[in-house]
């Protein structure tokens, strides 16, 4: 198709004296046109294959076409013969928004079906500068956040929450033996089994190192306590496998979790989460 | 020959710190050239056996790394990694020692090869020692000098736990305020730790510095002491400078300058260079050594004036304050309300 329209201007146009050509409208146009082609060579390599990134290919290349037409506009004239050819020139990009506005459509679609993925990991926005790679989970930043908005909602409304933290225990024990490859895959599967046994309302993202933190809003401590010890459980019974299908574990999962009262901070509440986790820890050990 | 090396030198091997952070970046989603840019190093070099690399490269990588990957924990992960992948004899030496005053000596005596970016200062007190952290070789920007002192916490920290029992009597005193990824702390230190304290330094209850290794072979370690012996030992330029100052606390920069065989100005010039000036360093050391007077020996003010050849009283206080920001007595009460 470019090439065709390429072909068809270099035929059928003459070239304009230098002395007609505007330049700065030259320089403009050629902007805009050379702003989409890098609009669709980066859709191209960015978006995996599939329905909406094929529409958005067709559209930005028509767009791209009318675009590149009258750019060359600026350097060649046409016969009367020809004149069609200047009427046609905006078609393909009337077209190519039609083909966007689709694409748009779809994309919508298909983002509704990746939120759904997301829920229990991602609470009313998307920042991905917060998100750790190792588990795919969001980190302790984004949990700072999200537990000041609930405390600004906690001193307006009455609606209690809670926050749970999980520390693997013998994890830098599994880190030395199997390496970090591995205790970061295990890290990655624990994330998910923590999401996995928590309801659609709560948010689980990684704390730091081998810690993960889980906020449960609108929850009583009873409430919280109960649905803690279950992930917990879980994640304690999770078996990883070695290459050679030979079991290698971690004992136990350590917990704890506190509720938010109106006067704390988000800083003595996240200390208080902590120094009840190593209470929990120094009392197993012992 | 030099006895000491400077922030260009490349003389720092790259396999104990370099090299683990380049790959922790990577397996964190970041590309190794992002983490190297502005370095000057190539990742291809790197995996050549002998490549060394300088103070300055160095930081340049950690900075980089902190803005990719800000509060991952990074300096702590890779403090743990230093300590359990020790392969030189002189690592070798130091994990076999008898106690923690063996290890101090050990890492005195083959600082080369275990840490040339920072050196200790031991003020023995009553019931503690307390170890005064300062970097060795030049002065980097603030975030890389905590990345460097969070390592040095985690290294201290993992060798209490992997060889002792006594972790949480250890004491971590951190020269900044508490940062935004204070979880990080929470999950990796078990030792103790405070912020804002004038210096880094950890201190040591006594008697612990006696107490033995469980799992070393004392009798493997001066084995591995002796092989050792063969590298050179040289110094970090700050290191060599404060060295100086502590055996003449009132030395002039002329002889400093004559000693290093640059003349006063060149000395001032490459001291700008490193970040840092001669009064600095002067200062920075009589404050560890005032406020260790102060608040752990309970020295009065006059004692620690006359210790520090202070001429009068007020001028030891103002000057006090100018380093610290308080006045010795209110120091005194600080640390009094926070005991």
């Amino acid at each position: 198709m470019l090439f065709f329209a390429l072909l068809v201007v270099f035929q059928l146009g003459t070239l304009k004296p230098a002395v007609d050509i505007d330049w700065v409208d030259s320089v403009a146009e050629g902007g805009i046109a050379f702003m989409t082609l890098i609009w669709l060579l980066t859709t191209l390599i960015m978006r995996p294959k599939g329905t909406v990134t094929n529409l958005l290919f067709f559209g930005l290349s028509a767009m791209h076409i009318t675009l590149l037409l009258d750019f060359l506009d600026e350097f060649f004239t046409f016969s009367k013969h020809h004149s069609w050819l200047s009427s046609l020139e905006a078609f393909p990009a009337v077209v190519g928004m039609i083909f966007m506005s689709l694409a748009m459509y779809y994309w919508g679609q298909e983002q509704r079906v990746l939120n759904h993925l997301l829920t229990k990991k991602e609470r009313f926005y998307r920042t991905h500068g917060l998100h750790d790679f190792i588990t795919g989970l969001y980190r302790a930043d984004y949990m700072k956040r999200q537990i000041e908005q609930e405390l600004i909602k906690l001193a307006n409304t009455s609606n209690c929450f809670c926050i749970a933290l999980f520390d693997i225990k013998g994890f830098a024990l599994f880190n030395q033996r199997y390496g970090s490859i591995r205790a970061n895959n295990l890290l990655f599967d624990i994330g998910q089994i923590i999401t996995l046994n928590l309801r659609n309302t709560d948010l689980a993202c990684r704390f730091a190192s081998d810690r993960f933190i889980v906020l449960l809003p609108n929850t009583s401590h009873l409430e919280a306590t109960y649905i803690t010890e279950q992930v917990a459980n879980m994640v304690a019974q999770h078996t990883p496998y070695d290459q050679n299908q030979a079991k290698t574990g971690f004992s136990q999962v350590h917990w704890h979790c506190v509720e938010a009262a109106d006067t704390d901070t988000l800083s003595n509440l996240l200390s208080e989460l902590n120094q009840g986790l190593e209470q929990q820890k120094r009392a197993t050990t012992v | 020959m030099k006895s000491y090396f400077d922030a260009e030198t490349a003389c720092l091997s790259s396999q104990s710190l370099l090299l683990p952070l380049i790959e922790m970046a990577m397996q964190r989603g970041v590309n190794s050239h992002q983490v190297l840019k502005g370095s000057k190093l190539f990742y291809d070099d790197l995996t050549k056996s002998q490549k060394m690399l300088s103070f300055r490269q160095l930081n340049t990588v950690i900075e980089n790394t902190i803005h990719l990957l800000p509060s991952d924990g990074l300096s702590f992960l890779l403090g743990q990694h230093w300590l359990f992948n020790q392969t030189s004899y002189s690592g070798q030496a130091l994990l076999n020692c008898k106690n923690l005053m063996q290890m101090s000596r050990v890492i005195c005596l083959k600082q080369f090869t275990l840490c040339p970016l920072v050196f200790f200062i031991p003020y023995r007190c009553d019931s503690h020692t307390h170890y005064v952290f300062n970097l060795a070789i030049g002065m980097p920007p603030p975030k890389v000098i905590e990345f460097y002192f969070e390592m040095i916490a985690a290294k201290m920290n993992a060798l209490c736990k992997w060889r002792f029992d006594f972790t949480d009597k250890i004491l971590v005193k951190f020269p900044f305020s508490a940062p935004e990824h204070l979880e990080q702390y929470y999950a990796h230190l078990a030792v103790q730790y405070q912020f804002e304290h004038p210096y880094f330094c950890i201190s040591i209850p006594n008697e612990l510095l006696r107490v033995s290794q469980t799992t070393a072979t004392p009798i493997m370690h001066h084995y591995y002491l002796q092989q050792a012996n063969s590298t050179t030992e040289q110094v970090g330029f700050i290191q060599h400078i404060s060295k100086q100052l502590i055996k003449s606390p009132k030395c002039s920069s002329d002889a400093i300058a004559h000693s290093l065989n640059i003349s006063s100005a060149t000395l001032k010039r490459k001291l700008k260079n490193h970040n840092t000036s001669l009064q600095t360093l002067k200062d920075a050391l009589a404050k560890q050594h005032a406020v260790i007077n102060i608040t752990e020996r309970g020295y009065s003010n006059e004692q620690t004036a006359l210790q520090l050849n202070f001429s009068d009283l007020t001028n030891f206080r103002r000057t006090f304050k100018r380093w610290t920001g308080m006045t010795p007595s209110q120091l005194r009460s600080t640390v009094a309300l926070n005991t």
